[in-house]
């Protein structure tokens, strides 16, 4: 028998509306404070890890690193 | 209110470390947080991670017996929370401070299901790394893009391109290759290393190839 979760397993993981479901109920502090978490390791870890790789290169050139791949993964979607 | 997510990253590292050596079960991160460390930024609110029970024996009964002595909190009662793990081989808590959520996959070796195929494939090659300043067992790069691509969003193949474009000098190309192909997403696999930059052309040309 093949269950509703196995036909929509991929829906079931992503879990979208649950994961909104919860920020809606967080306080806002919490949720701010977590964000900022997340900008400040997330910045962090993409330096020291291009620091890893190259350890000549400066901080600013690995923010433009940064900045140049999160402008070509963002923004658009694909449209059938 | 200070360090939200790394007081209950701490908390689930102690468990799951203290798991790891009383049992014998194996652990490893996967998921959104990953993305910060192998491709860019993103905001998450819940931690994904994969566990292997299976291997030791240790039955579902046992493991959630064995998970109420580390002060976690059932998103449902533990019961409820008993039988959707049974169907679905998720389990959700959260941290003591119930702000931050923790998915935890449970490897079934006997699932076909892609998705569940992924689990023990990725368990082999599992890598420490640190997130938050805490060590982790984490996925490793190339489990990170392969899971990316199995799941096959846009957001995914973002990631998945995110991780290629930062690391692509250094990933096993043998190992991505043969195992894009257990997992039937080669021709997905091909499309990212033929260099294509672009998300949306990636999906245009998987679409027209079938």
């Amino acid at each position: 028998m093949v269950t509703i979760i196995e036909t929509s397993l991929r829906k079931f993981h992503r879990d979208f509306k649950g994961k909104v479901s919860m920020m809606k109920n967080t306080p806002l502090d919490v949720l701010e404070q977590m964000f900022r978490e997340c900008y400040d390791e997330s910045i962090e870890l993409f330096i020291r890890t291009e620091k890893e790789k190259d350890p000549t290169a400066s901080e600013k050139e690995i923010l433009i690193k940064l900045y140049s791949i999160s402008e070509k993964l963002k923004g658009r979607k694909y449209i059938k | 209110m200070k360090d939200i997510l790394q007081k209950a990253l701490k908390q689930l590292k102690n468990a799951l470390e203290d798991m790891e050596k009383r049992y014998k079960v194996k652990y490893y991160i996967v998921g959104g947080i990953l993305s910060n460390l192998y491709a860019v930024f993103r905001l998450t609110q819940d931690i994904d991670f994969v566990i292997d029970i299976q291997s030791q024996n240790i039955t579902l009964k046992e493991y959630f017996t064995i998970l109420q002595n580390y002060d976690f909190i059932p998103v449902q009662k533990w019961d409820k929370a008993e039988i959707l793990a049974q169907e679905s081989n998720l389990l959700q808590y959260f941290d003591k401070n119930q702000r931050v959520k923790f998915d935890n996959y449970i490897i079934d070796r006997n699932s076909q299901n892609p998705y569940s195929r992924l689990g023990p494939i990725g368990l082999k090659r599992r890598t420490r790394e640190k997130l938050f300043g805490i060590t982790f067992w984490v996925a490793s790069k190339e489990d990170y893009i392969l899971s990316k691509l199995v799941f096959g969003g846009w957001q995914d193949y973002s990631d998945a391109l995110g991780c290629w474009m930062r690391f692509s000098e250094s990933l096993d190309l043998n190992y991505l290759a043969s195992t894009s192909k257990e997992l039937n997403v080669l021709s997905q696999f091909n499309l990212l290393k033929s260099g294509m930059s672009d998300p949306d052309e990636y999906f245009t040309r998987l679409n027209h190839q079938n």
